[in-house]
């Protein structure tokens, strides 16, 4: 698992390379997403990747794009007009863009059960619009100072800044109006800013990470410290990505004074001039400045350290996404943050002339060098650790929503060659070899797995094999009609069941069981299983062989090893068989009892393989004996060896029956 | 011991027709008036001779019960042939075809031959379904018809190697892939032109083991 997972990985890494040259490309996408937010919201729960961007923006985008081709060498001027057509675009589509929102809060509270707050204010805004900033500023400050649940801050943080920060860009875009001057890249700054923020808070109030090396330490921190449920926090990322865009919608019909407006924004600028000296120094942020290849290598490693859930993996590289994102930010918010005071009286002037309708603003305007680094940095970053996530996801969800064929598949990998087949060819080989019929009458009287077959162990071993095929087939499906959460819990208890199966290898005390512990042993261990069933003829077996070893009469040597063979054949095959029938009874029986069944099943395999022993030794000490005064020891050693080789033989077919029978207790688990 | 062919098969229908019964004469020539409700499935076989060759025949006697029916239908797979067998003393087993046979087919390869099989036939004073509506039947449907006697062993034998000799013609015909164990047919390990033909025993009189162990 870890293997494949990495290998995602560095497909995703390639990915990466290849998307850095058409950056503006997958900027497009980013900046689109807030139109496919429904689908996004709905979609959150699995994890599906989500589609580039809707018709009605690509078109815009074309519109826009091919008139100002011809000054391609900057594309920053491409990108900021497509930038505003967009923003009319949401205004447009503004009311359902709410309700998407709304839908999407709710749902948060059905799945996480966190963020009930949140839904709150989703639905505050939609009833009521001119308050929307107030409640998000005030919720957002506070929860930052108190120390919260990370999941909350994140989200109300999010929701908060969002509409801040979109509020300073709306301003700044009418104001750079002449110069065409919004840029695409500079929005998405801001989205990254809201991550970056977030997971600062989250993480211990880290704000600051100068260098790489500071990178990567935190996201290891992160990944130890993620204490909530590693499907949620993902879930959440993904959310706060699209969630301030949507907000934005929001935000254009909003009225608010602006002294109002500015006392609210205040801690927030506190907070950014915060982030602001800390990142002082490191003024140009380039790609050189954040590794971003170590970045993953880090990411795939704690992947594959993380072996269990596929979800994990998505969780830790949406991390790394975020941290990853902090230096730049804080280097936007740093310049920002300068420019924000200068800009904030030309705001009334512009606001009229756009005809935007009114908006909160008490801060505006980014400068041609914000738009130069941080856009270039942040939206170049963002996209690579975008398409890496959904490259991922891709990969690992092609015809496979939810993932569930991929865990299904995790857990049924043992294909094995058939046991009965086995046997067969084993059988087969030595009925190739033999030449005369007499040779091979007499071959085959000491040959294991020609007498097993002749004692239909090899029938009933292909029967249960059958069954116990089918009965795989019968959990797989069942798995596959589960969701996600169902799918763990199940599947949890399968391994469970597969556990308690694991055979020990305790041979204490085997020597010493005598005729009437086995009878017993057997008798005690049938009676867990809820099933009229007897083991009795094995101790038959091991009666005849006492006996046959007991009697007064001592035939020759071969004799004894032909009967030592004949024993072993058929004690096998009747274990088979006895595990055959107790599969079948235990499929029909009503009331299942997953922890007795497997108890009893892997007492009597213990049993079983322990009693072959017990045969072989019987028949080798007495083999034995006779090798001290007989002419022919070398013979006798050689069929002393062949009858031990057997044994074990059959102690391993005996535990490959009750490995069949491993799907029909979890069958009655289900 | 050794066999060129060796067949699958499988016998179906309701409980108490005589399956198992059918088996044990076929096996070990003998009649057990009382016999114990089939658990699952058990197991016979005996060598057989068809156009000199020995065929053994490996036959999955499963339990009627209702109970069993989900797993003995897991069984159906890799058959070569089926004996679909009714109990001329009681209807209602015999209005139970449609349904043994649609599960027949559902659950096997589509060229198993199946043989419908009349049982009980010595009790002709109590018989319910005459001859001619399990002919009648079996020519609807394509199967090979035969009333037989478990107790006195009429056509017994027959029923199983003419089964078998339907197989075998299949085989020679190319209908049946023999090399597809699906099918239902393993070539035996000693099949080659110097197997020794003395090895089986006369007429169908070879090799007989297991069978009758419940």
């Amino acid at each position: 698992m870890a293997t494949s997972e990495s290998d995602d990985f560095e497909s995703a890494d390639e990915e990466m390379n290849h998307d850095i040259p058409i950056k503006r490309h997958t900027e497009m996408q980013q900046w689109s997403s807030p139109n496919t937010i429904g689908s996004e919201s709905d979609d959150d729960m699995e994890y599906v990747p989500r589609q580039p961007c809707t018709n009605v923006n690509l078109s815009r985008r074309k519109e826009k794009y091919c008139p100002t081709a011809d000054t391609s060498t900057n594309k920053k001027r491409v990108d900021t007009d497509i930038t505003i057509k967009d923003t009319y675009n949401y205004k447009k589509h503004e009311q359902s863009v709410i309700s998407v929102d709304e839908a999407c809060g709710k749902k948060d509270e059905n799945i996480t059960c966190i963020d009930s707050r949140k839904v709150g204010c989703a639905q505050a805004n939609t009833g009521d619009m001119d308050l929307k900033v107030e409640n998000n500023n005030n919720t957002t400050l506070d929860k930052t100072k108190v120390e919260k649940p990370p999941g909350k801050d994140i989200n109300m943080d999010l929701s908060s800044e969002a509409t801040v920060k979109l509020t300073e860009k709306e301003q700044s875009q009418r104001k750079e109006k002449k110069l065409g001057a919004k840029k695409l890249g500079t929005k998405v700054t801001l989205n990254s800013n809201f991550t970056t923020d977030i997971d600062n808070r989250n993480k211990r109030d880290i704000i600051i990470t100068e260098e790489d090396v500071c990178n990567k330490s935190s996201i290891k921190d992160e990944i130890t410290e993620s204490d909530m449920p590693e499907e949620l926090k993902s879930e959440k990322t993904f959310k706060e990505v699209f969630k301030p865009e949507g907000w934005e919608g929001l935000g254009d019909s909003i009225e608010l004074p602006d002294e109002l407006t500015e006392e609210k924004l205040q801690p927030v600028l506190k907070r950014l001039s915060l982030v602001g000296e800390e990142t002082s120094s490191s003024s140009g942020w380039g790609w050189g400045n954040w590794d971003v290849s170590s970045l993953i290598n880090t990411a795939s490693a704690g992947v594959s350290t993380l072996t269990s859930h596929v979800s994990q993996g998505f969780t830790l590289l949406e991390e790394s996404m975020a941290i990853s994102d902090e230096p730049k930010s804080t280097t936007n918010e740093e310049e920002e943050e300068n420019q924000i005071d200068d800009n904030k009286e030309e705001q009334a002037k512009e606001q009229s002339s756009f005809g935007f309708g009114n908006f909160i603003s008490s801060v505006s305007s980014i400068t041609k060098l914000v738009e130069s680094t941080g856009s270039k940095v942040m939206s170049g970053g963002l996209d690579t650790l975008e398409a890496i996530g959904k490259k991922t996801m891709e990969v690992l969800q092609e015809g496979d929503p939810g993932l569930k064929k991929k865990r299904a598949f995790f857990m049924n990998e043992t294909n094995k060659p058939n046991l009965s087949q086995i046997l067969r060819e084993a059988k087969e080989k030595a009925d190739n070899t033999e030449k005369t019929i007499e040779e091979r009458q007499k071959m085959r009287k000491i040959h294991f797995e020609s007498l097993v077959d002749d004692y239909q162990g090899l029938v009933h071993i292909e029967a249960l094999e059958m069954l116990s095929k089918q009965n795989n087939i019968k959990i797989q499906q069942y798995l596959s009609g589960l969701d996600s959460n169902e799918l763990n819990s199940v599947q949890k208890m399968l391994e469970e069941v597969e556990e308690l199966c694991e055979l020990g290898d305790d041979d204490e005390n085997s020597d010493e069981t005598d005729e009437k512990d086995l009878k017993y042993k057997l008798q005690e261990a049938c009676s867990d299983l809820g099933i009229n069933i007897t083991y009795e003829k094995l101790h038959e077996i091991y009666l005849d062989s006492k006996n046959y070893n007991t009697s007064a009469m001592t035939p020759n040597d071969q004799e004894i090893f032909e009967h030592a063979i004949s024993i072993l054949a058929q004690f096998t095959a009747f274990s088979i068989e006895r595990f055959h029938k107790t599969a079948e009874l235990l499929l029909i029986k009503e009331h299942r009892s997953t922890v007795n069944e497997t108890d009893s099943l892997v007492q009597l395999t213990n049993i079983l393989t322990n009693q072959i022993g017990i045969l072989a030794n019987i028949y080798c000490s007495a083999l034995d004996k006779l090798a001290e005064t007989s002419d022919k020891s070398d013979s006798i050693n050689a069929n002393i060896t062949t009858i031990f080789m057997e044994a074990s033989n059959a102690s391993s077919y005996i535990q490959d029956a009750f490995k069949l029978l491993i799907p029909i207790i979890q069958v009655g688990a289900i | 011991m050794s066999y060129a062919y060796l067949f699958k098969y499988i016998i179906i229908g309701d409980t108490g027709v005589g399956k198992s019964c059918l088996l044990l004469q076929f096996t070990d020539k003998r009649f057990q008036p009382v016999h114990d409700l089939t658990i699952g499935v058990e197991f016979g076989a005996r060598m057989i001779t068809i156009d000199g060759k020995p065929i053994k025949l490996q036959i999955w006697d499963t339990a009627g019960q209702e109970a069993f029916r989900s797993i003995t239908r897991s069984y159906y797979r890799g058959a070569a042939g089926a004996l679909l067998v009714y109990d001329i003393t009681r209807r209602e087993t015999f209005n139970h075809l449609t349904t043994w046979l649609e599960d027949a087919r559902q659950h096997s390869n589509s060229n198993m031959v199946i043989m419908l099989i009349g049982n009980k036939s010595d009790l002709d004073n109590r018989r319910e379904v005459r001859r001619e509506e399990g002919e009648a039947f079996a020519r609807e449907h394509g199967l090979v018809f035969m009333e037989t006697s478990a107790k006195t062993a009429i056509n017994v034998e027959d029923a199983f190697i003419n089964t078998a000799k339907v197989i075998y013609e299949k085989i020679q015909e190319g209908v049946f892939d023999i090399n597809n164990e699906a099918n239902g047919i393993k070539i035996g390990p000693q099949h080659s032109p110097t197997s020794p033909s003395g090895l089986t025993g006369t007429g169908g009189q070879g090799n007989t083991q297991g069978g009758g162990c419940c």
